[in-house]
């Protein structure tokens, strides 16, 4: 049983002992696997979980312990050889939430810059508003703190450099809360993508619909555009940038590249309650060869939940539902020996009768399940795991700063298309 | 039908073969729509609907397939029956009432069902061989699901296309080879806890991992044969073999013995 969520299954997410199991496990795994061992990100991970001597432990601060920060909070507080030293929130609130789910063992700080002068501090993760992502991530990169900053990686394009250029520039690790990265059936998708069994990508397709207004309580009126500060340009991006970052960082990953060039509508057409956010986003990117990505983000209706699916000239991968489906379904065995029989003139027999053969169930007749074994994980676990291995072994985790940098480009690059019209190009590089 | 359909032709360029792939295709989607139970607009479906309350019409190539069903009803002495859900035991098709003039079809008890899942395959396969042998195929293998196999002329290399049964949990390796020129093989048995044929006789589920290979000249023939025999204790089925010209049946029984599966050729016909 879960103890802190007696509803939720008994996973390696929710149990120490769990988990620690889980995580040795998957080193070897690791070690042993072409498919995570091709990747670099995936590297620290081979590094086995430490025990709890003081020497393995790294000491992490948390800036920012809303809804998000929580949830990584929870992760870190299981995490073998990880020490929750500080946190740090300017609303007293979730401060004292999060200080009573740690024990109130970690240092409690308001002001961020006074946690970073902490000097055994080994590392920050950073689950803020977006418009305090780039001031806080350089800050900590100064403080030569490893960083984990929660996507999308920040609220303008000049920030997404700076902070992109400061990361590549230091030794220390940067990380980005792109969990997708960690993820078993992304993973496999990416896999079956550059094995080439779905032909070259020519289209990829994804939407996030969601049918609520996106608004937190708020006690006191002055707090509105604090707690509620993804509806407001100031604080936030909007949809490109809480929800479509993630199917963005995905095109960029399996079509390895960046994108070309991006137009886009968007409105706010249902949610008329003083929002300064679209809550209907609907923006086409061009990358190199003519591949298009469509993306398309609703808070109205929740019919179609949410989606990406890549459109191969031999097949389709729907990524969140975990499903490849082939064009053309191959042969039947059988169909194949006599095939082979034929081309080397052999009559050798040819073993094919049996009973009928069926499909598993009509619907997904052509579907083909796509691997789900990290424990039940959608990454966020492993991608803390990583993160503290990496600090360990203080070694930069490769092409994640690319990672970030790419979709935090283009979820900014969709949000400008919407709001000037015309053709956005994508603003070079970083370095 | 819920399964796959194969087809190599080994003496046919790309482009034609193309041709007769798409052609082959239509041929089957018109034919799963006259004889699947899952397609609402189909025939059958209709004619499962509606023969209950009272006369039905059926279609031409419907009343083409029922007639092959009595038929062989009659010449499997029973044991071959497409009408389902009867309240009486060993009571199917002769609850049926067929109007030939009126091309019309009567459910006389509730309940019944008609099902062609012992016999629809082997018609679609006979559908298409004779429409590949008009197109000028000389040679080819054809399989629907599997269980409905069905060659023309002769394997490149040799006289025949040496066909064989394939091993229940064992994939590639054959138990029994048959030697088929112009002609059908049609397997009926359970996998592995997945009874599903209905013994006329007692209503109930045939059980126990068995299968029953028979061969004839025409796919319907053979498939039909072989729900026949599955469903027959060994002593019976000599008498309705007789029917049956230049038909082979082999049956095979397999026992889990802790892990590993054993399997015996329990009986055979020549």
């Amino acid at each position: 049983m879960n103890s802190q969520f007696p509803d939720e299954p008994h996973t390696p997410a929710s149990d120490p002992a769990l988990r620690r199991r889980f995580l040795a496990r998957l080193a070897g795994s690791i070690a042993g696997s072409s498919l995570l061992s091709g990747l670099p990100w995936m590297a620290p991970l081979r590094a086995q979980p430490v025990g709890d001597a003081p020497s393995d432990r790294v000491r992490l601060g948390m800036i920012g312990t809303g809804s998000r920060g929580k949830l990584l909070l929870q992760h870190l507080l299981n995490t073998p050889g990880v020490e929750v030293a500080a946190l740090c929130d300017d609303y007293p609130p979730h401060l004292t939430a999060a200080l009573a789910l740690a024990g109130g063992k970690p240092k409690a700080f308001t002001d961020y810059r006074k946690l970073l002068d902490m000097p055994d501090l080994d590392g920050v993760l950073i689950a803020t508003p977006l418009h305090e992502h780039a001031p806080m991530c350089l800050h900590a990169l100064a403080a030569d703190k490893h960083v984990f900053c929660e996507k999308s990686l920040a609220l303008t394009v000049d920030e997404c450099k700076a902070i992109a250029r400061a990361a590549s520039t230091g030794k220390r690790v940067f990380q980005v809360g792109h969990q997708r990265l960690f993820s078993a059936s992304f993973l496999h998708a990416h896999e079956i993508v550059r094995s080439g069994r779905i032909g070259s990508i020519t289209q990829i397709r994804a939407s996030w619909h969601r049918n609520n207004d996106w608004r937190r309580q708020v006690p006191t009126p002055e707090l509105e555009r604090k707690l509620n500060w993804r509806l407001y340009r100031a604080s936030s991006a909007g949809l490109m940038a809480e929800l479509a970052s993630h199917h963005l960082q995905i095109a960029n990953w399996y079509l390895d590249a960046a994108p070309l060039s991006c137009v886009g509508y968007g409105s706010i057409n249902h949610w008329k309650d003083q929002r300064e956010v679209y809550d209907n986003v609907n923006v086409l990117f061009r990358y190199r060869d003519g591949v298009t990505f469509i993306y398309d983000s609703l808070t109205s209706n929740r019919h179609h939940g949410m989606e990406i699916q890549v459109l191969g000239s031999r097949g389709t991968i729907e990524g969140e539902s975990g499903k490849l489906y082939l064009e053309q379904p191959p042969p039947a065995p059988g169909i194949k020996t006599a095939i082979d029989r034929i081309e080397r003139a052999s009559m050798e027999t040819i073993p094919i009768g049996g009973p009928s053969w069926q499909a598993d169930s009509k619907s997904d007749a052509l579907g083909q399940a796509l691997r789900r074994d990290l424990g039940g994980d959608d990454g966020t676990l492993l991608s803390m795991a990583a993160f503290a291995n990496a600090i360990r072994l203080n070694q930069p985790i490769p092409q994640m700063i690319d990672h970030a940098y790419r979709s935090g480009i283009a979820a900014l690059m969709g949000q400008a298309a919407m709001d000037q019209g015309g053709d956005i190009a994508w603003p070079g590089d970083y370095k | 039908m819920n399964t796959r359909f194969c087809m190599v032709l080994p003496a046919v360029n790309v482009r034609e073969g193309m041709v007769l792939a798409r052609h082959t295709q239509a041929l089957l989607r018109e034919q799963e729509l006259m004889m699947s139970r899952f397609i609402p607009e189909g025939d059958l479906a209709t004619l499962n609907r509606t023969a209950t309350h009272g006369p039905a019409p059926v279609s031409d190539r419907l009343w083409q397939v029922l007639d092959t069903c009595r038929r062989h009803q009659r010449l499997t002495g029973g044991a071959f029956d497409i009408a389902q859900g009867a309240r009486r035991h060993g009571h199917g098709m002769d609850l049926l009432h067929f109007d030939a003039a009126a091309r019309t079809l009567h459910f006389t008890e509730p309940g019944i069902e008609l099902d062609l899942g012992g016999i629809g395959k082997g018609i679609a396969v006979d559908l298409v061989r004779q429409y590949l042998i008009e197109q000028g195929v000389e040679q080819a293998l054809l399989s629907f699901g599997e269980s409905s196999v069905a060659v023309i002329g002769a394997h490149p290399a040799g006289d025949y296309w040496p066909i064989g049964v394939e091993h229940l949990h064992e994939r590639g390796r054959s138990l029994h080879r048959f030697e088929l020129r112009d002609a059908a093989m049609s397997t009926s048995g359970n996998r592995d806890g997945q009874a599903h044929i209905v013994i006329p006789a007692s209503g109930k589920l045939v059980e126990g991992c068995t299968t029953i290979s028979v061969t004839s000249p025409g796919a319907a023939d053979a498939e039909a044969l072989s729900t026949a025999l599955f469903v027959l204790p060994a002593a019976r089925r000599a008498s309705v073999l007789q029917n049956y010209r230049g038909a082979q049946a082999v049956e095979f029984a397999y026992l889990k013995r802790d892990a590993s599966w054993t399997v015996e050729k329990r009986w055979q016909h020549e």
